[in-house]
């Protein structure tokens, strides 16, 4: 079926673009990543070398913007309508959070939710626009770009495997995004800011730096801590928000068609 | 003030952060930092961007300053110690660089954001050869932020006229909080589900014919400038950070 009633159906023409530039982004997120892990910078008295910090800023922003250019285009105008919806709630619940007490984020609540209804394609993106548009108010989320792609296409995957249609899974299955989210996140609060962006999650890392860890094992045993929490309260935050949406509103997603589609619904 | 294409605006941020993270040299940090603050005084947005930058950097300070200088185990010229507490002059020179090149990057992209007509930066990504959708969630969600805080507001507010969501304590919070977020996710998804259909009559994204009345206008030198003050930028990190930008 044609996602426009005017023009007609494009289906099956996914250009070869569409196919390699997400991958080709993922692939460059991924290498970023062992790079900083496997050449992890030794830390000086003086503090930390640059080259890390350039590495991850460059890498992670360059690998996300490639996902972006190759999954929009992709997107039925059902999903292109409800990401602005979640950016400005990712915006506006996270806000709220990020400079409180509490060790918690919940900046990505829009981002799950948008890959539960739209799909795991749908997420990501939501996920680096989050990143990309957010940057104007608080350009210090700019190179947490790609671990938003992941929160957002971790989401679409556990709406494909049935999240949905059993509620308890939600946790469980943001606990496990938020283990992903926090090793992907970690090298950049590492590298590039030096710490957390929050006064709660720099204690913890503090916390690990006195009793002798590095920074970025200090970091990512933090992440560790907040990530899989917060993902499990966004998770299931949005999983009960879909639930309350009217099945008329809900059977306009694709994902959530796929899911009503099968037996047992 | 010259008023530049939004592209050029953003290469030269892109470019001034990416020097100050590569070169990773305090004076530097700190004369970007004074730069975007003179900038912003000359475009009459100083308060807003030190107020906005204030707001994101005071917690990331506190962080670094935790982080490295309070509990610092490396550093020799201790100058306070008590308890798990030691600062050291080490610890604090290294938070106080890590401050500042955060300073630096907050504040040329805060600059960049506070200075660009975001009317003409949707417009400019519209007509770029990038897929439509991108100009469409970038104008809708700067649009639909503040209207989504004033549509909370206003929920908040009808709410409290019908008495419901009163108590205190966490238990409290967190029925205000119920009742504040299910009404505004509901109306945010019900209006992108009627927008949807709008899109789809008129057969968005349509494909690549698209025209602009008006389109931003870019003088001949400011495309081939951004190009190469990016290309400049990208070439003298790479070797900064090859040398250990130290």
């Amino acid at each position: 079926m044609s996602t426009s009633l005017t023009l007609p159906s494009n289906a099956g023409s996914t250009s070869l673009r569409s196919r390699i530039l997400p991958l080709l982004g993922a692939a460059v997120i991924a290498a970023t990543y062992l790079m900083l892990v496997l050449l992890q910078p030794v830390e000086a008295a003086a503090g930390l070398s640059s080259w890390p910090a350039v590495t991850a800023f460059a890498g992670y922003l360059a690998g996300a913007i490639l996902l972006l250019v190759g999954v929009l285009p992709q997107l039925p105008p059902s999903a292109v309508a409800i990401i602005p919806v979640g950016l400005a709630l990712n915006i506006v619940l996270g806000q709220f959070v990020g400079s409180t007490l509490v060790p918690l984020y919940l900046d990505s609540i829009g981002t799950v939710l948008v890959g539960l209804l739209a799909g795991r394609s749908a997420g990501a993106a939501t996920g680096v626009l989050g990143s990309l548009v957010w940057s104007l108010f608080n350009p210090t989320v700019l190179p947490f770009a790609a671990g938003a792609a992941a929160i957002g296409y971790l989401a679409g995957t556990a709406g494909r495997l049935g999240v949905l249609r059993r509620v308890y899974w939600a946790p469980v299955a943001g606990f496990l995004t938020g283990v992903v989210a926090a090793v992907l996140s970690a090298p950049v609060a590492a590298f590039v800011y030096g710490g957390t962006s929050g006064a709660a999650t720099g204690a913890l890392v503090a916390m690990f730096r006195a009793m002798g860890d590095g920074l970025l094992a200090s970091i990512t045993k933090q992440a560790l801590i907040s990530d899989p929490a917060d993902k499990a309260l966004a998770f299931l935050v949005a999983a009960l928000l879909v639930a309350a949406l009217p099945r008329r509103i809900r059977l306009q997603f694709p994902q959530v068609q796929r899911q009503a589609s099968r037996p047992g619904e | 003030m010259i008023r530049l294409h939004p592209f050029t605006g953003l290469a030269l941020a892109v470019a001034a952060a990416l020097l100050t993270l590569a070169a990773d040299r305090w004076w530097l940090s700190l004369a970007v930092t004074t730069a975007a603050v003179g900038l912003a005084v000359l475009a009459g947005t100083a308060a807003r961007l030190m107020l906005t930058a204030g707001a994101v950097l005071a917690p990331l300070w506190l962080s670094q300053l935790m982080v490295h200088a309070l509990f610092d185990t490396a550093g020799s010229e201790v100058l306070v110690a008590g308890g798990p507490v030691r600062l050291t002059l080490e610890g604090l020179t290294t938070a106080g660089g890590l401050g500042l090149r955060a300073a630096a990057f907050v504040s040329v992209f805060l600059l960049y954001s506070l200075t660009v007509d975001r009317i003409e930066l949707v417009r400019a990504i519209d007509a770029a050869r990038v897929p439509a959708q991108l100009g469409y969630i970038v104008a809708a969600t700067l649009a639909l932020v503040p209207a989504t805080v004033n549509r909370a507001k206003a929920i908040e507010q009808a709410q409290a006229v019908r008495g419901a969501g009163e108590g205190s304590g966490p238990a409290g919070w967190l029925r205000r909080k119920r009742l504040l977020a299910v009404p505004l996710v509901l109306s945010s998804i019900q209006e992108a589900t009627e927008r949807s259909v709008q899109l789809q009559l008129r057969g968005f994204a349509g494909g690549p014919g698209r025209t602009q009345l008006h389109p931003v206008p870019a003088r001949s030198w400011e495309k081939p400038f951004g190009l190469l003050v990016l290309c400049l930028a990208a070439a003298a990190a790479v070797l900064l950070a090859s040398q250990g930008g130290r």
